[in-house]
């Protein structure tokens, strides 16, 4: 289904091309045949829609699987992957380069402001008395909130025309300016999301509360620390080259734990493939369906999201 | 059965037609693989468990042990610090607590399982590794918090963390889910939802998972429960202690509970604990006494011991 809905990326748009076009001028740029495409249409294919797919599947996958993870270690239903202020931290960054002209540095900036908020918080949590799952969920939605007065501060101080719209898609989120550069970025951040797969046993014994962990010889507060690392470096280096994309992270973890159940050793793979679906679709739509305008895909899930986690909360199978 | 040694510490074992027992025993002394009688008793010693956080003293100096294939009760007032103790047996320790004291689990040498098995292999479960000593003590909390959605199987098998490496696999996995089910008569419940048994039946499946972490392990790891018979109706209630009896056959098993008649009824042992230091233990008609209700709960009782079970009725000191 993903290799189906990759290829259907990398049709659909503008430009129309064929699939078996398409699958060709991947092949000859591998070194099997020749591409029956012109030149500025096989560039299309290789350049411009390849990345972004790459980019969509890596982007969603690691959201989701984090999604997971955190809604696990603080045991609450609306974590997601940005509860720890993580990517308020990273649109100041963002929204810093962008009014200041240095777009390029984009993605560095948004890491960096990620780090900084994440240090924040369990700098926050940590002084409070430990990484316990309120003191966690607290301490982010202090960042978090410090962060957007600070973005909408600079915003309201400085943006103007194309600078504000480039950071509302951003803040938004979107895949539009992807390169082979920010597209591999993605995937080194999906490539740092694999660990956390492995670490559903220790989500399940986290799940029944930290004591009881504890006594299955689980270190509840050491592994929440380890994994809250390791879920913010993941969501800063996605964030940092796709904006913060909303929804994926909250929304496909209980989605698809409606399908596969609650045993995060299926859980985490299982989102992961479908986070991957999710967003390479909206992406895709948010490409083509307002052609030749195009949506930051942020808005797409998040039309989406909403009226599918309003529908999973009115039948009762979000776990609360 | 037991009574005070030379020494006038309270004998912990008994002896069963000669046989062995193996237990869990705490003692405020050091001393392991205790002889009684020319033998060695197995079991669950706690010596000298002390548990302070800043500014209070939780548990203070306790010493106690529980003999395999006795059950052993822990009973006192609300905030003696019966659960704390359990919980620090299993690992478990309140933030920024500090802990002194020692745990010993003693159990047949070779793992045969058996009593009157020559030879004891003792462990220190306040040294081993976390994960070992999930494999050898298992701990059924009070109200334990269930995650509704996961089915009795999936909780089941949450047993065997311990015993996981990093990638979440074991060999055998599946034959100890389903021998601790069948052990906690819970194999009919294996695919019903946790949010949707009720209390007694929740309790089943938490037992199982306590049995599912000990399988492949020594046998005679230890079993705690804390308030297991807590929101059961009788008829439950009965049930379970009937499944604690068996499990008890073979493990040292210990039970925090609020009901003394319960526990002088059903418990070999009882250990009163009152502001953290255990006021006595020992036999069950020995330890509760009228006496000693009255100083530790202030409140008058009257003890009935009847052939099928104890009564107890209280009522208030007058002024």
């Amino acid at each position: 289904m993903l290799v189906a809905a990759a290829l259907a990326a990398v049709c659909f748009g503008a430009a129309g091309i064929a699939p078996a076009d398409a699958f060709a001028s991947l092949a000859a740029r591998l070194g099997v045949g020749t591409t029956p495409l012109s030149a500025i249409e096989d560039a299309i294919v290789v350049k411009l829609r390849m990345p972004r797919v790459l980019a969509a599947c890596a982007v969603g996958a690691g959201l989701a699987i984090v999604g997971v993870v955190m809604q696990a270690l603080v045991r609450n239903p609306l974590a997601d992957p940005y509860l720890l202020g993580v990517s308020s931290g990273a649109s100041v960054g963002a929204v810093l380069v962008l009014i200041a002209g240095l777009g390029v540095l984009l993605p560095v900036a948004a890491f960096a402001g990620a780090l900084l908020a994440l240090l924040a918080t369990l700098g926050l949590a940590g002084a409070a008395g430990g990484a316990t799952p309120t003191r966690t969920v607290l301490a982010g939605v202090v960042v978090a909130s410090a962060a957007s007065a600070l973005v909408s501060l600079v915003i309201f101080w400085g943006a103007d025309g194309d600078a504000y719209r480039e950071i509302l898609a951003w803040l938004l989120g979107s895949l539009a300016s992807i390169s082979w550069q920010s597209a591999l970025i993605a995937l080194v951040g999906a490539a740092l999301a694999l660990p956390l797969l492995v670490s559903g046993r220790l989500l399940d014994a986290l799940s029944l509360g930290d004591s009881a962990a504890g006594a299955l010889g689980v270190d509840a507060r050491r592994t929440r620390w380890v994994l809250l690392v390791a879920c913010a470096l993941v969501t800063g280096v996605l964030v940092s080259v796709s904006g913060a994309i909303g929804f994926i992270g909250l929304v496909v973890p209980h989605a698809v734990r409606l399908v596969v159940g609650s045993s995060h050793a299926l859980l985490l793979p299982a989102s992961g493939l479908a986070g991957a679906i999710v967003l390479l679709v909206a992406d895709t739509v948010a490409r083509a369906a307002f052609d030749p305008r195009e949506l930051p895909v942020g808005i797409v899930t998040a039309l989406i999201g909403a009226p599918v986690f309003a529908a999973l909360m009115l039948t009762g199978r979000v776990r609360t | 059965m037991s009574g005070r040694d030379a020494s006038g510490r309270e004998t912990l074992g008994r002896e069963v037609h000669g046989e062995t027992q193996r237990g869990l025993e705490v003692r405020g002394e050091t001393q392991r693989g205790r002889e009684v009688h020319g033998e060695t008793q197995h079991g669950l010693e706690v010596r000298g468990l002390t548990i302070a956080v800043p500014g209070r003293t939780l548990v203070d100096d306790a010493s106690w042990s529980a003999p395999t294939g006795q059950i052993t009760a822990l009973v006192g007032p609300n905030g003696a610090g019966k659960s704390t103790m359990l919980r620090a047996i299993a690992g478990v320790v309140p933030e920024r607590a500090t802990v002194r004291g020692e745990v010993h689990l003693s159990t047949a040498r070779g793992a045969t399982g058996r009593l009157g098995t020559a030879g004891l292999d003792t462990v220190r479960l306040d040294t081993v590794p976390a994960r070992e000593r999930a494999r050898r003590v298992a701990l059924v909390e009070q109200l334990a918090d269930a995650v509704p959605q996961l089915t009795a199987r999936e909780a089941v098998r949450l047993g065997r963390t311990p015993h996981h490496r990093m990638l979440g696999f074991s060999i055998g996995d599946d034959g100890a889910v389903e021998a601790a089910l069948a052990d906690a008569g819970a194999t009919t419940l294996a695919e019903r939802r946790l949010g949707a048994l009720s209390g007694g039946e929740l309790q089943r499946v938490h037992i199982a998972r306590a049995l599912a972490q000990q399988a492949g392990s020594a046998p005679g790891s230890a079993l705690l429960l804390d308030e297991p018979t807590n929101h059961l109706d009788v008829a439950w209630q009965l049930d379970l202690l009937e499944l604690v009896r068996r499990l008890a056959a073979d493990r040292p098993v210990v039970l925090t509970v609020h009901d003394l008649a319960l526990a002088a009824t059903h418990a070999d042992r009882v250990v009163l604990v009152d502001g953290g230091r255990v006021i006595a233990a020992g036999d069950a008609d020995a330890v509760l006494t009228s006496d000693r209700i009255r100083s530790v709960y202030g409140v008058e009782a009257s003890i009935d011991a009847a052939p099928d079970g104890v009564a107890i009725r209280y009522r208030r000191i007058d002024a």
